[in-house]
């Protein structure tokens, strides 16, 4: 079984490796200010469906992990004006219980919703910049 | 060996070895997860689920199957018993129609 990321850029839809705080994908982020927004989705085309979609944090970057630092939200669209207004309250530490994990609604049967993701550096915190990294949780069949 | 194993309405014993679930599904009188041995029967007759929960980090091409589970569907309940992968914990969940969970584990020594 093979998982596919996608992440949105140009208005096409295209598999991606990771995400990086400081130069790709979130593009440079001073304190105080937030990124550009990403715009991703799983899709697992060799599973018959995919149910119970979670998507955890497990990896900050290098950056300090705040109540409203990383950003997430979710539509069955994909609009480039949206900003999310929810945030991830904690780092999952890949637990699959894990209380921090962000349940994500499917868009069919092999796809999830998609994800709206950004970056918020709050004001005098040093970013350093790495590789966020988050992951999916799903049940198969 | 870890799998989930069947016996079908017409008696034949199926295993998730040799078919894929969504063809025998809706034909299954009794269901079990053979976790190394130790057997998880389920109630003969019932409506049931399958499954496993996997963790895929973002941009990885594989997948890790972090718990595996057996159920039945009894009304708008779903009643779980669900395996971690690794530790061989045993928890029983039930979910509602609100998705409300509840759930309790004991400790599954593992062999």
């Amino acid at each position: 079984m093979k998982p596919i990321t996608y992440i949105v850029q140009d208005g096409k839809k295209i598999q991606i490796n990771y995400l990086d705080a400081k130069s790709s994908t979130f593009g440079m982020v001073a304190p105080f200010e937030s990124s550009q927004t990403n715009i991703i989705q799983l899709y697992v085309p060799d599973a018959a469906a995919i149910t119970n979609i979670r998507l955890a944090l497990i990896n900050t970057g290098g950056i300090v992990f705040g109540n409203s630092t990383f950003g997430i939200d979710t539509r069955s669209f994909i609009d480039l004006n949206v900003v999310p207004e929810s945030f991830f309250q904690g780092v999952s530490n890949k637990s699959v219980n894990s209380p921090y994990n962000i349940k994500i609604s499917n868009l069919n049967r092999s796809s999830s919703r998609y994800v709206y993701l950004n970056v918020n550096i709050p004001i005098g915190q040093e970013f350093i910049g790495g590789t966020i990294r988050y992951q999916w949780l799903f049940d198969y069949a | 060996m870890k799998r989930w194993e069947a016996t079908a309405e017409n008696g034949d014993f199926v295993t998730e070895d040799d078919l894929n679930w969504e063809l025998v599904k809706n034909k299954v009188k009794s269901l079990a997860l053979n976790n190394n041995g130790q057997m998880i029967k389920l109630p003969d007759n019932c409506e049931y689920i399958q499954g496993k929960t996997a963790s895929a980090t973002i941009g990885s091409n594989k997948i890790d199957v972090e718990s595996r589970f057996v159920g039945i569907i009894l009304g708008n309940k779903t009643i779980k018993i669900r395996v971690d992968e690794k530790t061989n914990d045993i928890q029983i969940e039930i979910e509602d129609e609100t998705n409300h969970l509840h759930s309790s584990r004991r400790k599954e020594n593992s062999n």
